[in-house]
């Protein structure tokens, strides 16, 4: 019998297209399409055709690590969210420039792995007027976006909160180009790229204020802590000008129900994430899929997994949801970890390691059986996250 | 080498069919119609075929798609579907040579799911790897100069860490 099996027989290199697309498809963690593009020159003209689809696919379903400032050192942890465990620390300068640095206090928390600051330090007392700066930590590619006035006759009160925080969440990451970004607060305001100016809405009334955002099939969809859920509509009024209207889908009810999050899984579900604090140690989390079904009004229905999903949850940093299954040993399916903000002075107030960090809480909460635990991860001054993406070269 | 068959249930269908190195083998109709291929020729010949020809299976690599066909040939019921993960997962798990050969046959048979279940185990092969280890899990000759690697790997350095 001939011999069958031959070392030199294979050849790799030159799969079909088709094979070797598929083959990327299934690469779930950016890093991997990384490697996998440096492997021989075939594969690496593969990878780039398929660039673009892989960071719309993945951006928002990596692992978030987090970032740590000390003096000098501006370098992102690869933390592991199980408990007892130690994160590794990076060796590679994270590319955020020391305006930045001294300004944390205006960042707003990442989306789609860009970090969103306030750049305003020839207005710094005004909050009417807000520049915001789109920063990518690893690339430290910049998007300036135009000015967002506030003060207008009718609009008596900043966008955002007295303290000086909102929300921006971002559609997709910027490398891509066309994206579109939001901010909220009192207001929301909303910007497409390329567009001189933002479009806003009326002053929000509390009970419907959203409390989160999200891009989801190219719509803009609401939670609010009174149960609704809404959508975002651009209309044009007679002198042409554009506004927003947020129209009900799913009405609030008369109970305040929790803090909201929203988060889209790797399967395209969209979900909501109530959490309640009841005076114990821990938050109770409640997790409904958004269901809109042909002929029928939306809904939503209350859920007891993830579908194998690790929810990665803070009020500053777009939602990250990830299968846990693709980041074993590092998070656990069907959990939702909540990292809270804590302010600059908080984490000051707290002890130090030597290297400079400090300790936070995050909580961990297991759907499936209820139970809740909180560990501590180490981080710096300020909790935004840096989450994994891809330097596209110029087209 | 003579033909092997199938030996199973004499009462349904056998079709013959033969290897790139002129074996022939006998496979129930229901196991050799999960491949497209040779689906869509047994419809174009009809009954008179005698016997198919694979000229781009040879006949090592034919024996082990036809042993996940047979595998595959029922639905499955809800009760085995964890019996037949174990069991496809087993069958991926093959050396890179025969692995690429299987997966060039199932391309080439056309066996979506077959195709699907192989993409997967060439990603989960990849998975945490360095390059350099990918290059020698599969046997990959790095064409690159290491000035054009370094510039490459120099976009996304993070990833190298």
């Amino acid at each position: 019998m001939a011999k069958s099996s031959d070392l030199s027989s294979s050849n790799w290199e030159c799969l079909p297209d088709d094979l070797i697309s598929s083959i990327i498809e299934k690469l779930v963690r950016l890093s991997d399409f990384i490697q996998f593009s440096i492997v021989c020159k075939s594969w690496n003209s593969m990878a780039s055709n398929h660039r673009i689809q892989k960071l719309n696919q993945l951006s928002n379903h990596q692992l978030p690590w987090q970032f740590m400032c000390n003096r000098d050192e501006k370098v992102a942890s690869l933390c592991n969210y199980l408990p007892n465990t130690s994160p590794k620390i990076f060796n590679f300068q994270l590319r955020i420039p020391s305006r930045y640095i001294t300004m944390m206090r205006h960042c707003y928390g990442s989306s789609h792995g860009w970090l969103v600051f306030r750049d305003d330090m020839e207005y710094r007392y005004t909050t009417e007027l807000v520049f915001l700066v789109l920063l990518n930590p690893l690339s430290g590619a910049i998007f300036r976006l135009p000015l967002l006035a506030t003060r207008l006759p009718n609009r008596p009160r900043s966008i955002l909160y007295a303290d000086g925080f909102g929300s921006v969440v971002l559609s997709r990451d910027p490398s891509l180009g066309s994206f579109e970004v939001l901010i909220f607060g009192a207001y929301v305001a909303h910007l497409k790229f390329g567009d001189k100016f933002w479009t806003l809405s009326e002053r929000l009334k509390d009970f419907y204020s959203p409390q989160s955002l999200i891009f989801y099939k190219d719509r803009i969809i609401g939670a609010c802590n009174y149960g609704g859920i809404m959508c975002l509509d651009f209309t044009t009024g007679v002198n042409g000008s554009r506004r927003i209207e947020l129209r009900k889908i799913i009405p609030k009810q008369d109970v305040f129900i929790g803090d909201c999050f929203l988060s889209e899984t790797t399967f395209g579900d969209l979900l909501v994430v109530y959490r309640y604090i009841n005076g114990e140690k821990c938050g109770k989390y409640k997790v409904s899929k958004l269901i809109e079904s042909d002929g029928q009004l939306p809904r939503l229905v209350p859920v007891n997994n993830l579908d194998g999903h690790s929810i990665f949850l803070s009020e500053q940093n777009h939602s990250i949801s990830v299968l846990a299954s693709n980041y074993a040993g590092y998070c656990r399916p069907n959990s939702i970890y909540y990292q809270y903000r804590n302010r600059q002075m908080s984490c000051m107030m707290k002890p130090r390691t030597p290297n400079g960090f400090c300790d936070v809480e995050m909580e961990e909460f297991y759907l499936e059986d209820q139970s809740c635990q909180k560990h501590r991860i180490p981080v710096s001054l300020e909790l935004f996250w840096i989450v994994p993406s891809m330097t596209l070269p110029p087209a | 080498m003579a033909s092997s068959t199938s030996g199973s249930s004499s009462s349904s269908k056998v079709v013959k069919i033969r290897s790139s190195d002129n074996e022939n083998f006998e496979v129930e109709e229901a196991a050799a119609a999960r491949s497209e291929t040779i689906k869509k020729l047994l419809e174009d010949v009809g009954d008179d075929a005698d016997v198919i020809p694979l000229p781009n299976v040879d006949a090592k690599t034919l024996v082990k798609v036809m042993e996940w066909c047979k595998k595959h040939m029922d639905d499955v019921d809800e009760l085995n579907k964890e019996e037949m993960k174990t069991w496809d997962a087993e069958f991926v798990d093959m050396d890179q040579s025969c692995l690429y050969n299987v997966l060039l046959a199932a391309n080439f048979l056309n066996i979506k799911e077959l195709l699907d279940q192989l993409t997967q185990k060439v990603a989960d092969m990849i998975k945490g790897k360095s390059p350099e280890e990918i290059r020698a899990t599969f046997n990959i000759k790095n064409d690159f100069t290491p000035e054009e690697e370094a510039e490459i790997r120099k976009q996304n350095a993070w990833a190298f860490e």
